[in-house]
């Protein structure tokens, strides 16, 4: 397979298992604390490769994301490219912070996007309510996603 | 996008295409689960189940000889009043297929879209009353906005005295609220609600909730009363759609097919099924 055919296919692939986990049915609760997955599985693909993923994939998975929960179309979209935005500008520096200064920016990166959402669903009259809780198991969860997806890099053996 | 440019509900249908597979995906744990439950059933249980089945359908189809004869009468009285022609639609049965995970909302997907013919608007019931209403249409699937969503209100009326009332979903499964009821209003606990059909929206007869709990507040304009809905939201896993506009124009669904005196026999019938086992 061609190197650009394998980084489109191993990012649909974790584009849609983050789908699968957004929509995955579980207890009342813990629907409190569910993880924005699409946010960290576009930042981790733009850190390990921002010469590949940038705003594009951002705007398809926010788009995707968009007709999955049934948000205005293009509000996603905005939100996860604004993260795209973000790390792009700021992919070095993640790169060669420790773990606690990465959780930050992964802290503020998802949690960005939590109220940018917010804001913008409120702009178009579809607000519904606003929770820190997604940003906060973001934190806790950034590290196995990590090890998942970087398993998923070295099963295609991207470079 | 979605304000201001039109196309972008073809675009949302289109794109519903990639999507929908996650929906099946994310439902295939449950169906799991259910297959499992079914294929380790044991005999005894199987003999058993189908004893009381069959007993219930006996009582169905006799409250349905019931509905017959009442139905001609009440049509012959129709008649007599000359009143209007009187909403009859068909359903279609779908299946949930998953819960909206936005904790703020009560939304459920279901396995029926537009190539079914379900349309935006259409009521949803399940076996035991008013559900939701569609409120937006994939290719193969559609999500329902349930009454206890705190955007839903629904015009209702009291079975008892025809009292009307709005019914305003609360954000919580448990309950509704009804609001603007004057203090004077004859609402009592227990009371049971039905659509009112005023609105246009929803047709009239179907029974939405009963009546808990009536507060009167000297330092409220209004009655606090609440109501719990009868559909069971969180468990329900069959549901209908009924479809048809107000004139008795059927829309074209093809499978799936039960006619809606069938559904509201089974409703009348419940009572007395459930009490028999």
């Amino acid at each position: 397979m061609s190197s650009p055919i394998r980084f489109a296919a191993v990012f649909v692939l974790s584009l849609y298992l983050g789908f699968l986990l957004t929509t995955l049915a579980m207890p009342a609760p813990l629907n409190w604390i569910r993880p924005n997955w699409i946010p960290m599985i576009i930042i981790f693909w733009i850190i390990q490769f921002p010469a590949v993923f940038g705003l594009l994939s951002a705007v398809i998975a926010g788009v995707l994301f968009d007709v999955l929960v049934g948000a205005p179309l293009g509000l996603h979209a905005f939100t996860f490219s604004v993260v795209a935005f973000l790390t792009l500008l700021m992919h070095r520096r993640i790169k060669f912070f420790n773990v606690w200064q990465q959780l930050g920016i992964i802290f503020v990166l998802t949690g960005t996007e939590r109220l940018l959402a917010y804001w913008l669903s409120i702009l178009v009259g579809d607000a519904t309510g606003f929770t820190m809780w997604p940003a906060i198991s973001n934190l806790v969860l950034w590290l196995p996603t990590c090890a998942a997806l970087g398993a998923f890099q070295r099963l295609f053996n991207l470079r | 996008m979605d304000q201001f440019w039109r196309g972008s509900d073809a675009v949302r249908m289109y794109l519903g295409y990639l999507v929908t597979p996650v929906y099946w995906m994310s439902a295939v744990p449950g169906r799991l689960q259910e297959w499992l439950a079914d294929t380790t059933l044991t005999r005894t249980q199987l003999l058993e189940e189908n004893r009381r089945l069959q007993r219930e359908a006996l009582v169905l189809e006799q409250k349905i000889q019931q509905m017959i004869a009442l139905k001609t009468e009440n049509q012959r009285l129709r008649d007599l009043l000359k009143a209007s022609e009187q909403f009859v639609g068909e359903a279609l049965v779908v299946e949930l297929l998953s819960v909206d995970p936005d904790p703020f909302t009560h939304k459920i997907l279901i396995n029926k879209g537009q190539n079914q013919g379900v349309k935006v608007g259409q009521p949803v019931l399940d076996a035991f009353g008013l559900m939701g209403q569609v409120v937006e249409v994939l290719p193969h699937s559609s999500r329902v906005l349930l009454v206890a969503d705190s955007d839903h209100a629904i015009p209702v009326q009291v079975t008892r005295n025809g009292v009307r009332a709005i019914a305003v979903g609360s954000g919580t499964l448990d309950y509704l609220d009804l609001v603007y009821v004057p203090d004077t209003a004859d609402l009592r606990v227990g009371d049971h609600l039905e659509s009112s059909g005023l609105g246009d929206r929803f047709p009239r007869g179907y029974p939405v909730a009963e009546v808990v709990s009536v507060e009167h507040d000297p330092g409220e304009p209004f009655a606090l009363v609440r109501a719990r809905p009868l559909a069971h939201l969180d468990r329900s896993r069959y549901l209908l759609i009924i479809s048809g506009d107000k004139k008795g124009n059927l829309s074209s669904i093809e499978e799936g097919q039960v006619s809606v005196e069938d559904v509201n026999s089974g409703e009348v019938g419940e009572g007395e099924a459930s009490s028999d086992d």
